[in-house]
């Protein structure tokens, strides 16, 4: 909320890499990587916050999601039709893990799989400080959301 | 002098929620499918995911939003696969 209107803030970041391995069917493995320095939203001030009180990137530069249990691979991933499922493993932000789980939707594309998952965050969970600051007050929730690219290795 | 007032009054907020609303991220999607276009390129996505161990033609995809309608049937996804992305944090 800022000033009584309700608003939502996004940053982005790009830089993701990982692995992935499906073995007899099932996501066997996979971690991916995100370098929380380089996210950007459409204000430079609310990056310096992100950067500093919020993440302390300096002190923890990279989020993470690491696969804790088998995923599935449904018949329609295999078919090449868009696919839903429930994935779950250990989310590291700011330096704290914690264990999700969630949804995810895949579509198959040109150089492999498209993912996409939303993944609701309590900030006091990973020990993230509220970023409610000057006139923006912000609840204790966030979402993390991902669009993940998977292309089979050479 | 009442005609200004009510413009600061009414105005003022709406026209801030106007701006705060029109500010909104777009959610991510997935990019758009184009089938005609993947009908016309011989480097399917379907030829790619079913030999995924031993492709290198996958890994110089240009990524694309073509992709095929279906796969083979029975098409195995076994294999190691590299994870790019874009990720946002709200």
């Amino acid at each position: 909320m800022i000033v009584g209107q309700a608003t939502e803030g996004v940053g982005r970041t790009s830089d993701v890499t990982g692995d992935l391995t499906v073995t007899g069917d099932a996501v066997t493995a996979g971690k991916f990587t995100a370098d929380m320095t380089t996210v950007k939203s459409d204000k430079s001030q609310r990056d310096g916050q992100f950067r500093n009180r919020i993440m302390d990137t300096a002190t923890h530069p990279t989020a993470t999601f690491a696969i804790s249990a088998p995923i599935p691979v449904p018949a329609d991933a295999v078919a090449g039709k868009q696919f839903t499922n429930k994935a779950t493993g250990d989310l590291t932000l700011r330096g704290k893990t914690n264990a999700v789980t969630f949804d995810l939707t895949g579509q198959k594309s040109a150089a492999g799989f498209d993912i996409t998952a939303q993944i609701p965050i309590v900030f006091a969970d990973f020990d993230i400080p509220n970023p409610s600051g000057g006139p923006a007050e912000v609840g204790d929730e966030g979402t993390l959301e991902i669009l993940l690219r998977l292309t089979p290795k050479a | 002098m009442t005609a200004v007032v009510l413009l600061l009054v009414v105005g003022v907020p709406l026209l801030y929620t106007r701006v705060l609303n029109d500010d909104q991220p777009e959610r991510l999607s997935f990019p758009a499918v184009t089938t005609s276009a993947a009908a016309a390129a011989p480097s399917s996505a379907a030829a790619e995911l079913s030999d995924a161990e031993t492709s290198s033609a996958a890994s110089s995809s240009t990524g694309s939003a073509a992709v095929a309608e279906s796969a083979p049937a029975g098409a195995s996804l076994n294999g190691e696969w590299t994870v790019g992305a874009e990720s946002v944090v709200g």
